[in-house]
């Protein structure tokens, strides 16, 4: 990556391809650029840096991780669909994570006649996911890796609880880390909204909690 | 705990906390929040199972796709390319027979007999579909000269430098419950109303 061209979409209509090696080093915007210029691991690149977040996210926010997975997949179908129609002005990340985040909220919706489901795919995930034992942390003694799972598991069960709109904000927040700003846009609520949210999303939170934490 | 105005009650510092956390407020509140802080236990109580909390919560095991993701995104993605043309060719077809039928038509008329007898042909209607665009005109196919190896991804032969058969795959199942499009599009409507 000894040389990097001159890449910024918005001084140039078609930037100049670059080879597959330097894709790495380029914005997301950037990416988006040499897709349509016809660079095609520029997608891939895309891909590889946005799969495992966008299912994190959409895991703790449905609950469910194979349906997540399922959603990742519709959220690349839909950005592949439209890149032609991205702003670079704006965030390629917001952008991506408010298609996730619409997915992930309509799947709310059409779940919430049966709000069991949920709390079966928390359930059946925390199973799989924490079966071997020995494979965690093993300067703890037993007991205390049953307490550190059995408390982890709360904590998971407490989130589920939250509402669904206080849900997105709070995993926006908290686990992406993502800005006021940044959650407005992919929400679509003002700044007060978000913050009221996730100020009732962490006190609710603390107060499911508090009983086993302290 | 106090319910001194000047100072802090407890309704303010819960009501607010997410100021006094994410550091929006100014020196002089700050020095408010902090001076509750030490004063009333409750408070202090309510940070701590916060902190806590959200430590453990972060410490979840985090997930990573599964090793088919990609084949399977490129197997999707390779028939949203797909419909695109297929739209476009029912398209081509429907103008072809409206194309045949308008010379069909002609030869008829021109034929020598045609000045003794009036031949009337009915022809049945054609629907001519307006064709749906998934893909923009603009954006490249991935699918046109070289030998279809995956969306987005270089012909073979140019890939040497990637782990063998992870991105030359043909065709890769689609897993049982990601093959309903039907039920994915239901659910995953863009939110308009938001
Ligand atoms: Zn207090």
């Amino acid at each position: 990556m000894e040389t990097t061209p001159n890449l910024h979409v918005a001084e140039t209509d078609v930037p100049e391809r670059v080879g597959r090696q330097q894709l790495v080093g380029l914005e997301d915007a950037e990416l988006v650029a040499q897709y349509l210029a016809g660079q095609r691991f520029a997608f891939q690149e895309l891909v590889g840096r946005y799969q495992d977040r966008l299912l994190n996210f959409i895991y703790r926010t449905i609950g469910d991780r194979d349906r997540a997975e399922d959603l990742v997949q519709e959220t690349f179908v839909r950005v592949y669909r439209h890149l032609h129609r991205f702003d670079p002005t704006k965030k390629f990340s917001t952008w991506i994570y408010t298609i996730a985040s619409n997915l992930a909220k309509n799947e709310l919706r059409n779940r919430s006649r049966n709000p069991l489901v949920l709390f079966q795919a928390i359930k059946k995930n925390w199973e799989a996911d924490h079966r071997p034992l020995e494979f965690e942390d093993n300067t703890y003694s037993p007991d205390d890796l049953f307490r550190k799972r059995h408390l982890r598991e709360k904590v998971e069960a407490a989130v589920a609880e939250l509402p669904e709109h206080h849900r997105v904000v709070f995993v926006l927040r908290e686990l992406e880390g993502k800005t006021y700003e940044e959650i407005s846009d992919i929400t679509g609520v003002t700044l007060g909204t978000v913050k009221s949210r996730l100020n009732r999303a962490r006190n609710r939170f603390a107060q499911i909690i508090a009983p086993m934490l302290d | 705990m106090t319910t001194d105005a000047v100072t802090m009650v407890c309704k303010e510092f819960i009501d607010r906390y997410t100021d006094y956390r994410d550091e929006l407020l100014s020196s002089d509140e700050r020095a408010r929040f902090e001076e509750h802080l030490e004063d009333c236990e409750s408070c202090r109580r309510y940070e701590r199972v916060l902190s806590r909390g959200l430590t453990l919560w972060r410490g979840l095991p985090v997930a990573s796709a599964s090793p088919d993701f990609l084949p399977r995104l490129q197997h999707r993605l390779y028939h949203v390319e797909d419909a695109g043309k297929l739209s476009t060719r029912r398209h081509l077809g429907s103008a072809a027979l409206v194309a045949v039928a308008s010379v069909g038509l002609l030869a008829v008329t021109w034929m020598p007999f045609a000045a003794r007898a009036s031949i009337e042909v009915e022809l049945p209607a054609v629907a001519v579909e307006v064709p749906v665009t998934f893909v923009a005109d603009g954006q490249p196919s991935l699918f046109e000269e070289p030998p279809y190896v995956g969306p987005f991804l270089a012909p073979l032969g140019t890939t040497l430098d990637e782990p063998a058969g992870l991105f030359t795959t043909n065709y890769v199942p689609i897993r049982g419950d990601s093959t309903s499009p039907t039920e994915l599009r239901r659910t995953g409507q863009l939110d308009e109303s938001r």
